[in-house]
């Protein structure tokens, strides 16, 4: 059925233009997982995905303002539904939630996706949303270059995936040729040392909440020292700004693979004993949810540490920026992020981005958490929030 | 400023129970106000054994009722504004304010957006920033202890 619509390219594959009837027909009868869905101009956009989890990107036309909603067939879809309506204005006919999202009624204008911005409306008690900075209207009207550091700041412990996202999407809009070897072993080492990062806060974070404070304080120690590690090899402790559509600003310093390989020590020194010494897993054990979530950050830091030493080894020579192109197009980028994949969609015109979205792993963590917190007692909640480290900043942009 | 620092010890060290050597503690108060979290990632570290900022004197708090300074964080989003007024509003007298990081300063990145009211400055009289985006956990406990030790 889809195959049947009208298309646009997208990168290298295609955006199907749905009427409302073939929207409303894939909504109940195609069973492909819906990742995302966003709005742009005079249209709203739905993410698929296909059997092999390729995307599948389609759309429909917004008609006086309104759409059909997908919520009634698709309930992960109600909270897409909402932000679509206070940040394009775009009303879901037939939606099962109809509250705001991310508009309070505390900006001086409603609806700041829309065009031309509508004028404000009275102010509506807020209950999330605080997050929300504007970043899908601040990225507008700038090149892919000077937007990519709104990319960068969607969240702090994935600044890196967000901004590999980024310029995979404005790499793949553009059309031009693909980066630099070198440039993608490096975005490479960075992810890792992000998602060892992110990983060692997990373990940190439960530890705090399971009251194990030398094994809390170790991690400490260890971030800090992947921080400090990171700031060694590329000039900043979260490696903000490194990675732009094109390639990457800057090189691995001298001496910043030693001292990225040095972490190998610092992980057993500090880590492994503590790790040992408060039991954690015995603790954990009525919590398969939190235990899983420990295991596989220990997973990701052992994983990590061995996978550095092989990216610093084969890091290839060369040239670690390409210049963008001007062009005109759409593109998706993603990447594995810290706490899941990490998904950018860019529309430009004459080289400068006229729609844009960017879908953050919280927007499944953060219904996840929930569900995961409902089905424990009371007194494990702080475990399961620990475990998750869910951020509003991710998915209310 | 060194007025309102040298109130705020002299009550902390009534409350902490007398003029003992030493005692000089400061509770700080973090509210976020729509940061991307990597000046929280700092502020953790800081607070962490990687810094111990307990031992410069400064420790956090999470009910404004027991807060001597607040330490805010991101641009203020204008959702977040009600919210940082009334954390404000509950902390007692003698109390400050410090902007953590470019955001909470001006802005940073997010200054202009519709959805942003600007730095702490929007909000509050501001008493001490720490710039840097994100600043290190070094510089933001060196810039709150500095503040104090007049
Ligand atoms: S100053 Fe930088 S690191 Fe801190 S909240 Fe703002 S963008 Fe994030």
């Amino acid at each position: 059925m889809i195959g049947g619509a009208g298309s646009v390219p997208c990168g290298e594959g295609q955006r199907f233009l749905l009427e409302a009837e073939g929207w409303r027909e894939m909504a109940a009868s195609v069973d492909l997982p819906l990742r995302a869905m966003w709005g742009d101009e005079g249209t709203v956009i739905a993410l698929l995905a296909d059997a092999a989890g390729s995307d599948v990107l389609v759309s429909v036309a917004v008609e006086a303002g309104f759409y059909p909603a997908l919520s009634p067939f698709r309930p992960e879809a109600a909270g897409f539904e909402r932000m679509i309506r206070d940040l394009w204005g775009f009303s879901a006919v037939g939606g099962i939630d109809a509250r705001p999202l991310l508009d309070f009624g505390h900006w001086k204008v409603t609806q700041p996706m829309a065009r031309p911005a509508a004028p404000y409306a009275p102010p509506e008690p807020p209950q999330s949303g605080v997050a929300h900075k504007g970043t899908l209207a601040l990225l507008r009207g700038k090149s892919p270059r000077a937007a990519a550091r709104f990319a960068a700041r969607v969240d702090g412990a994935a600044t890196v995936a967000h901004s590999i996202a980024f310029a995979r999407a404005a790499e793949a809009a553009s059309g031009g040729a693909p980066i630099h070897a070198r440039a993608r072993g490096l975005r490479e080492i960075m992810a890792t040392v992000e998602r060892m990062a992110a990983a060692v806060e997990t373990i940190w974070r439960v530890a705090e909440a399971a009251g194990a404070g030398v094994l809390a304080g170790r991690c400490a120690l260890l971030r800090a020292a992947v921080a400090r590690a990171a700031g060694a090899a590329f000039g900043h402790r979260l490696m903000m700004d490194v990675v732009v559509p094109g390639g990457v600003s800057l090189d691995i310093a001298e001496g910043g693979g030693p001292a990225l390989l040095r972490l190998r020590r610092d992980w057993a020194d500090s880590l492994v004993p503590a790790l040992a010494a408060e039991q954690l897993a015995v603790r954990l054990r009525d919590l398969p949810v939190v235990a899983e979530r420990v295991d596989s950050a220990l997973d990701t830091i052992a994983t990590g540490l061995a996978a550095l030493g092989t990216a610093l080894d084969a890091l290839p020579e060369g040239g670690i920026m390409r210049a963008i192109a001007m062009a005109e197009g759409e593109g998706i980028g993603r990447t594995a992020g810290p706490s899941g994949e990490v998904v950018h969609w860019l529309r430009l015109e004459s080289g400068q981005i006229a729609g844009g979205f960017i879908l953050d792993p919280a927007w499944t963590e953060g219904p996840a958490c929930a569900a995961a917190r409902l089905a424990v007692a009371e007194a494990d909640r702080a475990l399961v929030d620990a475990a998750f480290g869910v951020l509003a900043s991710g998915m209310e942009l | 400023m060194r007025a309102l620092w040298r109130a705020i010890r002299d009550n902390v060290t009534r409350r902490a129970g007398g003029g003992a050597a030493g005692v000089r503690r400061v509770a700080l108060l973090h509210r976020d106000c729509g940061s991307c979290n990597g000046c929280e990632i700092e502020l953790r570290l800081m607070a962490s054994a990687a810094h111990d900022a307990a031992r410069r004197g400064l420790m956090f708090v999470s009910a404004p009722q027991h807060a001597d300074v607040l330490v805010v964080t991101g641009p203020v989003t204008r959702n977040s504004q009600p919210a940082l007024g009334a954390a404000w509003d509950a902390m007692p007298d003698p109390k400050m304010v410090v902007a953590v990081g470019d955001c909470a300063v001006d802005g940073g990145v997010f200054r202009g957006s519709y959805a942003v009211a600007g730095g702490v400055g929007s909000t509050l009289l501001v008493d001490g920033a720490i710039r840097g985006c994100p600043p290190t956990a070094q510089q933001i406990l060196d810039g709150l202890a500095g503040l104090f030790e007049v």
